[in-house]
């Protein structure tokens, strides 16, 4: 009788601590469940059949795929896609130096970090219109340049074939700077400053602390940055649809556009579906060399 | 006794309730960013429609023209399709390509059919039938800065009268002022109704075959590529389109302006000084002489479940009283011929504005809109307009240009 | 020397970000004209506020305001709350499934959701949410960037300080609650950052799921607004700074928070 009451005792805390990782993981899973794993795994399997929201859905094998293959305009998306990840190195860079400077220098300048904050908060629409107007034969930026003759004549930055891609880029590194930077002053904030104090007492110059240890550290902060950026410059449609309407001559046409114009433009959902499933094997497949690449180094995280 | 006097004011209440009844159908309405210039109107028809239908209750919804596709395509899905939607031509042939919307030749009877303009009632016609009833139209007229006109040493009381002077009256202002005289209707698949404007046909007689790349239509577009490459019109014309041009037009960095007359409106209240400058003539017409008209449509979901209270209600939205007091808001033509015989549309005036409108009146009974009906539109007109531009760009001529996209072309239809 | 170089950096690179906006307050004080007079104008003369009456009398900011105001704020708790609780067990409990379900969580943010917004709307149809604020912040309200944030900030607190506390006989929602999160402040104060300006901005789903216009957030009447008045830059501009300042605002608020670091109360 007593022993069966000091085992019930006993197992009650057993069950709960079994259970409480769950019940902390309940929300955000339900969540997750419902309006993200549920649509994406419907609209994986939406990439095997022809469904225009109106008919119901017919099956169609890997037909999807076959047209994909020969279709010009998902290759002429997915080069442009893949060289949007140039964006991705580029901006990290930025962002890191600039999340470093900021961390030690400008400590009580928030205005000056404010500053960085604005294109991140701007709304798209506004970003698009904004740059549209900078980039204009007769905008802001012929204008400088012209001025610091640093140009000839003017630069057609959205309506040149050959530069509109890189136009819209900038953009979005213009755009996220100020948001990684933020990740990585978060980063640097969780670094206790005993490790820097600990390296310059065994004589590291500024640049080898930065090599060893800072760079070391913050490396969690890098893989997500990273992972989001490349993530991001693979979808990237909003900058796109904004400025450049995917042209001329489909130069700056993503594969994130390209999915947009097959669902809502021509009700191709399927076909769209199977876009995006390619999509996904690109982005899982940069993801995981990513991962693989920014784990090693001795971190004891993962 | 109580007990009676609480049966009687049941009673009462009920058979009140029964006289007042809830409607028994609700008919959703949607329009493309109407609100809020138009949301006095729009409501005005509605307290009308359901005080003379009390059987009927209309939901009036505005979509953002930005995203009615997505808001369309997301209601249908979820069944809770809209009964009566504005849509454009293209946007109502789409979805009829997708058997979304229901046969109006067939729930429309011939009697109120006949009211419309036959040519405008047959905008959204698809392989033979009509899946919108129009609600107005709206065909470009040309607006001209007279104080850039006369930097150029032209007549301001001469505006080109035909697309040939069009052109030489841009190249002219541009070669003496530097400033842009035009940005040509050529974005995308908006050269399609450059082509029929200039009377050339994009489909053979029977639609099966496309025929947009004999020696006229090349003529015509080796010609704005040569004007391209001279830059007698702005790089951002293939991109920006009218609102580009709309937007240049205000700034006073452009002189002429072919665009619908609503636009004006706007230009009046955004940059009076350009306006105080500016006089309206009709559109410069093609070698074709056809007026586009663009067509505004209602079409009726085959998902709605009040199909004959939304074609009912379509009916009344489009008829001559209505239709001729929405024009009287702002500049648009009526698609029914009631309401284009009304004075307003045939007496001359004084001002630029209401000699273009009784010339575009005109023009009703025999113009059309020219969006071109295929399947597989969203394919083809990709096509279409990665051709035009690789010719503008020189990547392609226009020759080579033409002969890849009627290629393409044949291979689908 | 150097601290010169750097400050010299900072102020560069906080022009090129921050000039478009100063241009843009610029043109949304302006009486006449459009952008493209060259030279570009900086400063308006005289500067107006007519266009800021004129987008006021042309849509109902207030009430946007306050719906935005509303669906960000419950947007945001719902998502710092939920990657505070699932970020935790993830990142300092061991159970069955757990690097599975972290995969699976971080998995999600590569596959693009395609279809989600139409399959997300027919979700909502079905828990009769259509033209409720929650159908507007529930699909965005767990956020895998969060709960990946938040591991990460709960895996660097060092175990010296979890032992402590549970010598202390602290149970696990004690230790979370009391001892974990003041110590991931940081990381919340970066996440509700974030998320803010996610919410604060879209305005394609809250249209798709919103029927009754008094529901719609600024970023909406925005979009409305760029449509309406594509051409006249001034009213564009003067919705686009009332929409942003309150953004500005928030972040010189919180990032005192995000800034002041876990380093102060812990591992001292």
């Amino acid at each position: 009788m007593e022993r069966q009451a000091v085992a019930r005792s006993r197992r009650a805390p057993a069950i709960r601590r079994i259970l409480t990782p769950y019940l902390f993981l309940l929300p955000a899973l339900g969540l997750l469940a419902a309006f993200t794993f549920y649509p994406v795994a419907l609209g994986t399997v939406l990439s095997l059949f022809e469904y225009n929201v109106i008919a119901p859905p017919r099956f169609a094998g890997l037909a999807n795929f076959r047209a994909l293959w020969s279709d010009r305009y998902f290759w002429i998306a997915l080069e442009n896609s893949v060289t949007y990840l140039a964006v991705v190195p580029v901006l990290q860079g930025c962002a890191i130096l600039l999340a470093l400077w900021v961390h030690r220098s400008a400590r009580g300048l928030g205005w000056l970090r404010a500053a960085y904050y604005l294109p991140v908060v701007t709304s798209i629409v506004v970003v698009g219109m904004l740059w549209r107007w900078l980039y204009d034969d007769a905008g802001l930026v012929n204008y400088l340049l012209l001025q610091l003759r640093l140009l000839h004549g003017p630069v057609h930055w959205l309506s040149d074939p050959g530069i509109a891609l890189y136009a819209v880029m900038f953009v979005t590194l213009w755009k996220g700077l100020g948001y990684y930077m933020v990740i990585y002053l978060a980063g640097l904030e969780a670094i206790p400053p005993t490790f820097a104090e600990a390296a310059a007492i065994d004589g590291a110059g500024p640049a080898q602390q930065l090599w060893r240890v800072t760079l070391p550290l913050l490396r969690p902060s890098i893989l997500l940055a990273t992972t989001l950026s490349a993530i991001s410059a693979l979808r990237v449609f909003e900058e796109v649809y904004v400025m450049t309407g995917g042209g001329p001559i489909y130069a700056t046409y993503t594969m994130f556009y390209y999915m947009f114009d097959q669902a809502f433009g021509a009700l191709h959902l399927g076909y769209a579906a199977a876009i995006g499933v390619v999509l996904a094997a690109v982005t899982i497949g940069l993801s995981v060399a990513n991962f693989k690449l920014l784990r090693e180094g001795g971190l004891a995280y993962y | 006794m109580t007990r009676s006097l609480v049966a009687l004011v049941m009673a009462l209440l009920l058979a009140s309730g029964v006289a007042r009844a809830a409607p028994q159908a609700r008919v959703e309405f949607w329009t493309i960013s109407l609100q809020p210039f138009f949301t006095g109107y729009i409501q005005g028809l509605i307290n009308r429609y359901e005080h003379d239908h009390p059987g009927v209750a209309i939901r009036w919804i505005d979509v953002p023209a930005q995203a009615i596709d997505q808001k369309l395509l997301a209601a249908i899905a979820g069944g809770v399709s809209p009964d009566v939607v504005n849509l454009n031509t293209e946007g109502a042939l789409r979805l009829a390509q997708a058997h979304a919307l229901a046969d109006l030749d067939a729930a429309v009877p011939p009697a109120a059919r006949a009211r419309y303009f036959p040519n405008i009632w047959g905008a959204t016609r698809y392989l033979g039938r009509v899946y919108g009833i129009p609600w107005y139209v709206v065909p470009n007229v040309l607006a001209y800065n007279r104080a850039l006109f006369r930097r150029a040493g032209l007549d301001p009381a001469h505006p080109p009268a035909s697309e040939e002077a069009f052109i030489q009256a841009a190249t002219a202002i541009k070669e003496r002022t530097g400033v842009y005289g035009f940005m040509p209707n050529v974005d995308g698949i908006r050269f399609l109704r450059v082509f029929q404007e200039d009377g050339l046909p994009i489909l053979s007689p029977d639609g099966h075959r496309a025929v947009f790349n004999g020696p006229d239509h090349v003529r015509v577009l080796a010609r704005y590529v040569a004007l391209f490459a001279r830059d007698v019109f702005p790089r951002d014309t293939l991109q920006r389109g009218y609102l580009g041009a709309t937007e240049r037009y205000a700034a006073g960095q452009l002189a002429m302006l072919t665009t619908g007359p609503q636009f004006l409106l706007r230009v009046r209240t955004d940059s009076p000084d350009v306006y105080r400058d500016t006089a309206v003539a009709p559109y410069p017409l093609g070698r074709g002489r056809i007026l586009d008209l663009p067509t505004m449509s209602l079409a009726v979901p085959l998902a709605s479940r009040h199909r004959p209270e939304a074609v009912e209600f379509a009916l009344f939205v489009t008829n001559d009283p209505n239709q001729l007091a929405f024009c009287h808001l702002v500049v648009i033509f009526p698609s029914t011929r009631g309401a284009a015989a009304d004075p307003y549309f045939t007496r001359g005036g004084a001002t630029p504005e209401e000699r273009a409108r009784v010339i575009a009146a005109r023009e009703l009974g025999s113009a059309r809109d020219l969006t071109v009906a295929v399947p597989h539109s969203d394919d083809l007109f990709r096509v279409f307009r990665e051709a035009v531009e690789r010719a503008f760009f020189g990547r392609m001529t226009p020759q080579q240009a033409l002969d890849w996209a009627v290629g393409e072309w044949n291979g689908k239809l | 020397m150097s601290a010169a170089v750097e400050y010299a950096g900072l102020a560069l690179v906080a022009a090129v970000t921050a000039f478009p906006f100063v241009w843009l307050l610029a043109t949304s004080l302006r009486g006449s004209g459009a952008v493209f007079s060259f030279p570009p104008v900086i400063v308006p003369r005289p500067p107006t506020l007519a266009n800021y009456v004129g987008v006021w009398e042309t849509m109902p900011i207030g009430r946007f305001f306050l719906n935005t105001v509303y669906l960000t704020g419950m947007g945001i708790t719902l998502t710092v709350a939920t990657s505070a609780l699932a970020g935790y067990p993830l990142a300092r409990m061991r159970f069955p499934g757990r690097d599975a379900i972290f995969y699976a969580i971080v998995g999600s943010l590569m596959l693009p959701q395609h279809v989600g917004l139409i399959l997300n709307f027919v979700t909502m149809m079905r828990l009769h949410l259509i033209d409720t604020f929650a159908a507007v912040y529930l699909p965005s309200a767990a956020s895998v960037f969060g709960i990946f944030l938040l591991r990460q900030a709960y895996l660097v607190i060092p175990l010296e300080i979890e032992d402590a506390a549970r010598i202390d006989g602290a149970g696990e929602l004690r230790l979370w609650g009391q001892i974990m999160l003041p110590l991931v402040a940081p990381a919340l104060a970066t996440l509700a950052i974030v998320e803010f300006s996610a919410y604060w901005n879209s305005f394609l789903w809250p249209l798709i799921v919103l029927k009754s216009p008094e529901k719609y957030p600024l970023a909406v009447g925005l979009l409305n607004l760029s449509g309406l008045f594509a051409h006249n830059t001034r009213y564009v501009a003067a919705g686009a700074v009332m929409m942003t300042l309150p953004m500005i605002v928030v972040f010189l608020a919180l990032q005192r928070y995000f800034l002041r670091g876990i380093t102060i109360g812990a591992v001292r």
